[in-house]
């Protein structure tokens, strides 16, 4: 009998981290976000949004997605945000997604083995809608920082850029390859 | 017994294959309702009310698990119901959900309706032409899973009667039967792999030429019906390669006529429907004297 009970406060256990760890949110609520007005002693950062290279390359993409494809590459055209301290630059893109109604689906930090969260799909295009090597990307003042999307902190004045790429970024503008090639 | 079996083994394979085939390259929510009901009337046709509403009640776990798993792992689609831990729960998700695991269970009880029609003479009956010892091997891994229950039946009886489970606490109880569980895997697999070892002892398969007597004729309405099947098989396929359900990020207009609906239908319903022509003949032909 003791062990019976043991089972049931086990089972019981498990139940209620299950549901402490549940977080329910109704559409509108998870829509609800605050966006700081800009004054002028503000700091501020820059975001925009863009799939141009779907454009180039509509044969790859996968049939039934076209019309959800923006016709000018401009999912978010460059708007400015009140940078808060600590923000890094999955902060800002998931405010301002939030704000906007972007839908964005990402991969938490724990799921993966670099420690950062990881964008999967803005916008009901995800990763590998494009052919095998597509997927989102990120520039801040113009470069690919080799760190995760939520381990760049910004700072005043950043611009942030989120690109779709449809070959492993060689089709976007200031990619550098970072490993060299080897043989020819 | 039953009537449907009575088809050539080839025509049951094909028919299996047709149905399976059909159900996942449309990935259609009307479809995989057909073949799921289809699957579990001719089941029901099989075991009858008693044993068959069993396994429906535990299939129907199944599909609750797999139904309720799918959308929380993917938050594709256009409208979000509500929000989990920050991602979306959608509509198409959801529908996606529900008929991956109809699609799942029915594959579930055509399997277990084929285990018991395709017995072990028809395994023989199509392999022997290919390898006779592929034949062999694959009719006695067919035998596995009916003498393993079998065999776990016996146990549990015996077990029972000399008092294993005479324990108060459930968990010990389960335990207990779990050891005998794992027991009877291990002698079953033995019996199973050791029996081809005794055979080839015994000098069988040793002698090149070998004849073998068949029973099955592929007759000609064996023929036909194959013929139609395959043909249905190609046309489909063609249809559906090009006009798969999308789910994401929006669910695909349907535009397939409801003709069609009912041709599938009656495709799924088949051997539900010949099992019961078959016993309607069966009892007017009983002399009522």
């Amino acid at each position: 009998m003791k062990k019976d009970l043991l089972v049931v406060a086990f089972v019981l256990f498990i139940v209620g981290w299950l549901v402490t760890g549940t977080k329910i949110q109704s559409v509108e609520e998870y829509y609800l976000t605050h966006i700081d007005e800009i004054t002028e002693d503000s700091e501020t950062v820059t975001l925009e949004i863009r799939s141009d290279t779907v454009l180039d390359s509509m044969d790859k993409l996968k049939p039934g997605l076209e019309k959800y494809v923006e016709p000018d590459g401009e999912i978010l055209k460059k708007t400015e945000y009140v940078l808060r301290s600590g923000d890094t630059a999955f902060d800002l893109l998931d405010r301002a997604t939030r704000h906007h109604r972007i839908p964005m689906e990402y991969q938490g930090a724990d799921y993966n083995i670099y420690n950062s969260i990881y964008i999967q799909g803005i916008n009901y295009l995800y990763e590998f809608n494009c052919g095998p090597l597509s997927g989102w990307m990120y520039k801040v003042n113009g470069e690919f920082p080799s760190r995760g999307v939520s381990q760049y902190e910004l700072r005043d004045g950043d611009e942030v850029e989120f690109h779709y790429t449809c070959d492993l970024g060689r089709d976007l503008d200031g990619y550098i390859r970072q490993s060299k090639k080897v043989g020819n | 017994m039953s009537a449907f079996s009575n088809f050539h083994p080839i025509l049951l394979l094909v028919y299996v294959t047709v149905v399976l085939v059909t159900m996942f390259s449309s990935f259609h929510p009307i479809i995989v309702a057909l073949a799921l009901i289809g699957g579990i009337l001719y089941f029901f046709m099989l075991h009858g009310m008693r044993t068959a509403s069993k396994d429906v009640v535990y299939y129907f776990f199944v599909f609750l698990l797999i139904a309720t798993t799918y959308p929380s792992y993917v938050h594709n689609g256009f409208t979000p119901l509500f929000f989990l831990n920050d991602h979306a729960v959608t509509l198409e998700a959801v529908t996606k959900g529900l008929v991956l695991a109809g699609a799942i269970v029915a594959t579930c009880f055509w399997t277990k309706s084929y285990f018991e029609i395709f017995t072990t003479n028809k395994v023989l009956a199509v392999l022997t032409r290919v390898s006779a010892n592929l034949g062999i091997l694959v009719s006695m891994l067919w035998r596995f899973i009916p003498l393993f229950k079998t065999k776990w039946h016996e146990k549990q009886m015996a077990q029972r009667g000399i008092g294993l489970y005479k324990v108060n606490s459930r968990v010990e109880k389960f335990r207990r039967a779990f050891a005998l569980w794992r027991q009877t895997l291990v002698q079953t697999a033995e019996f199973v792999f050791v029996k081809p070892d005794v055979m080839k002892a015994r000098g069988y398969g040793m002698t090149k030429a070998r004849t073998q007597y068949r029973v099955m004729r592929f007759t000609k309405r064996d023929g036909m019906l194959t013929i139609g099947l395959v043909l249905f098989l190609l046309y489909y396929i063609g249809y559906f390669s090009q006009h798969q359900t999308q789910y994401y990020p929006e669910i695909s207009e349907q535009t397939l006529g409801a003709g069609h609906y009912v041709i599938i239908g009656l495709l799924m319903f088949y051997p539900f429907i010949y099992e019961a022509k078959e016993s309607v003949k069966w009892r007017y032909l009983q002399s009522k004297i």
